[in-house]
C-alpha cells in the first residue's frame, strides 16, 4: 500500500502515520469540528501523494504538511463560508473529550492567529524561528502573537500562567 | 487561582479511521478531467475565439469605402449609351461634323470628304437622278452604293427623280442635330427611331405623304410600306419620325437595306440604308 513513492526516506503510510497527529492537531485547532477537519485531513495526505513533492528531510516534510493543511483549512473555511455562519453553537461542538489534564480546551477559545501560534509553540514543539518560515511571518510577528496569545489564554483559564 | 501549565498542551491524536482513509489514497485514481473541461482545450477554444474576433473585426473594418463626391456620382452615372425608350429624344448639341467614316469603324457623322463634296453632289444629283443617298457610311464589309453607284433594284428610280439635298446630315449644316452614337453592335436588333428630314429643295418637301419601303439585299420586303406625315419644323426643314422596333420593322444593326420612297405626287427614290444602332438615324431625302 502506498506504492513506490518515498517522501523523505519516509513510505506514503510511514509519513502518515507519523504526522497524521500533528495534521490533525492543525485542523482541528483551525476549523474546531470533527467532521470538517477530516475533510482537510484527508486533503493534505491526497496532495502529498499525488503532488509528491521533493523533501530535503522529515523535517521539511512536516513543515510542508503543517503548511498544506493550515491552506486546506482556510480553503475549505472560504468554500463553506456561508454553511458554517449559519451553524449555531458551532464553537460549542467540541471534536475530542478532553481529560481534566489536558488544557487543549483552552487553546479552542483563542482567536485562530493566536491559536496557531500558540499551538505549534507548545504542541509541536516549534521555535520562534521555524514557526516564521512555515506561517510566512516574521520572527517579531511570531514573538508578538505568542505574547498576547498566552494572556489571551491566562484571561480564558482565569489563573496565572506558568511558562 | 488557576495556574495554566502550558506544557498540559496535548497534540491531539489523529483517529485510526482516518488513518485507515488516507492510507487508501494511492489506490485512487485521478479522474481524468472530460475533454471539455481540460485546459488544453478550454485555451485552444477561447484561443479560436479571440482569432475569430480579432479576423471579424478586421473585415468589419475594411468595408466598403465611403462614396465618391455626388457630382463623381452624377458624372459617372450618366448613360454612354441611350435606351430604347430614349430613342427619339437627341441627347447631344448640334455640332459641326468631325470625324471620318473610315475603315471597319464606321460613324454616323458626316465624312470630312463627304462634307466636302456635298456642293458636287448636289449637281451630281441632278445629272443623275438615281443617286442613292445614304446617311451614314457604310461598313467595309459589305458593298454599299455610293453616290456614284446607281442602285437599280429593286425599284430603279424614276429619271425624273432628281436629288438636291445632301446625303450626310449635318454634312453642310453645322446647326443639325446630332445623334447619339454608340458603339456599333452588329447583328443585333435595332432599337432607335429613324428620322426622316427633308429640305426644301427635296422633290419630296412638296409632299403631304410620303410611304417608305425597307428591302433586303435580295430584293424581299422587310415589311409593308409605312406611310406618314412629315411635319414642318421650325427650322424650315420637314421632319418625320419612325419607330421601326415598335412597328413590327425588324431591322438589324450592320446590315445594308434598300429603302423605296414615294412621295404623294408621284415622286419616287431609292435609297441604301446602312443601319447603325444610332439613335436617332437620320435619313435625308
Amino acid at each position: 500500500m502506498g506504492g513506490d513513492k518515498q517522501f523523505a526516506g519516509l513510505s506514503f503510510e510511514e509519513a502518515v502515520r507519523r504526522y497524521a497527529d500533528t495534521v490533525t492537531g492543525v485542523c482541528v485547532m483551525r476549523l474546531q469540528n470533527y467532521a470538517d477537519a477530516e475533510d482537510c485531513f484527508q486533503n493534505t495526505f491526497s496532495k502529498l501523494y499525488f503532488k509528491a513533492p521533493a523533501f530535503d528531510s522529515e523535517e521539511h516534510l512536516k513543515a510542508w504538511l503543517i503548511r498544506v493543511a493550515m491552506h486546506e483549512c482556510v480553503s475549505y473555511l472560504r468554500k463553506n463560508r456561508r454553511v458554517l455562519l449559519s451553524q449555531p453553537h458551532r464553537e460549542e461542538s467540541a471534536p475530542f473529550n478532553f481529560d481534566r489534564s489536558d488544557m487543549s480546551w483552552a487553546l479552542f477559545k483563542t482567536p485562530p492567529k493566536y491559536r496557531e501560534v500558540l499551538y505549534l509553540y507548545y504542541c509541536e514543539q516549534y521555535k520562534i524561528k521555524e514557526i516564521a518560515i512555515i506561517l510566512k511571518k516574521k520572527e517579531n510577528t511570531v514573538k508578538s502573537l505568542l505574547k498576547r496569545g498566552r494572556e489571551i489564554l491566562k484571561a480564558i483559564y482565569g489563573g496565572e500562567t506558568d511558562e | 487561582m488557576n495556574k495554566f501549565d502550558f506544557k498540559q498542551l496535548k497534540t491531539l491524536t489523529a483517529p485510526e479511521a482516518w488513518i485507515e482513509t488516507a492510507l487508501h489514497i494511492p489506490n485512487r485514481k485521478n479522474k481524468p478531467l472530460p475533454f471539455l473541461l481540460r485546459p488544453s482545450f478550454i485555451g485552444s477554444a477561447a484561443a479560436l475565439v479571440v482569432v475569430v474576433t480579432v479576423l471579424l473585426t478586421l473585415r468589419l473594418s475594411f468595408g466598403t469605402p465611403q462614396p465618391p463626391a455626388v457630382n463623381s456620382v452624377l458624372f459617372a452615372s450618366a448613360p454612354s449609351e441611350p435606351s430604347a425608350t430614349e430613342a427619339a429624344v437627341p441627347t447631344q448639341k448640334p455640332k459641326p461634323a468631325e470625324t471620318t467614316a473610315s475603315g471597319s469603324q464606321p460613324s454616323v457623322t458626316a465624312a470630312p470628304d463627304s462634307s466636302a463634296a456635298a456642293p458636287e453632289k448636289s449637281t451630281e444629283a441632278a445629272a443623275s437622278p438615281a443617286i442613292a443617298a445614304v446617311t451614314t457610311a457604310p461598313p467595309a464589309a459589305k458593298p454599299v452604293p455610293t453616290e456614284t453607284q446607281p442602285l437599280t433594284e429593286p425599284y430603279p428610280p424614276s429619271a425624273t427623280e432628281a436629288l438636291t439635298t445632301p446625303c450626310i446630315e449635318g454634312g453642310d449644316n453645322p446647326t443639325a442635330p446630332q445623334p447619339v452614337t454608340a458603339p456599333e453592335r452588329p447583328g443585333e436588333p435595332f432599337y432607335g427611331s429613324l428620322q426622316f428630314r427633308i429640305i426644301d429643295s427635296s422633290p419630296f418637301f412638296s409632299s403631304n405623304s410620303i410611304r417608305v419601303s425597307f428591302f433586303y439585299d435580295n430584293g424581299a420586303p422587310v415589311c409593308t410600306p409605312k406611310s406618314f406625315r412629315p411635319a414642318l419644323t421650325e427650322e424650315g426643314v420637314k421632319t418625320a419620325t419612325l419607330q421601326p422596333y415598335l412597328q413590327n420593322i425588324t431591322l438589324t444593326c450592320g446590315k445594308v437595306y434598300t429603302l423605296q420612297i414615294t412621295g404623294s405626287k408621284g415622286v419616287s427614290a431609292s435609297r441604301a440604308l446602312v443601319v447603325q444602332d444610332v439613335n436617332p438615324l437620320i435619313v435625308y431625302i
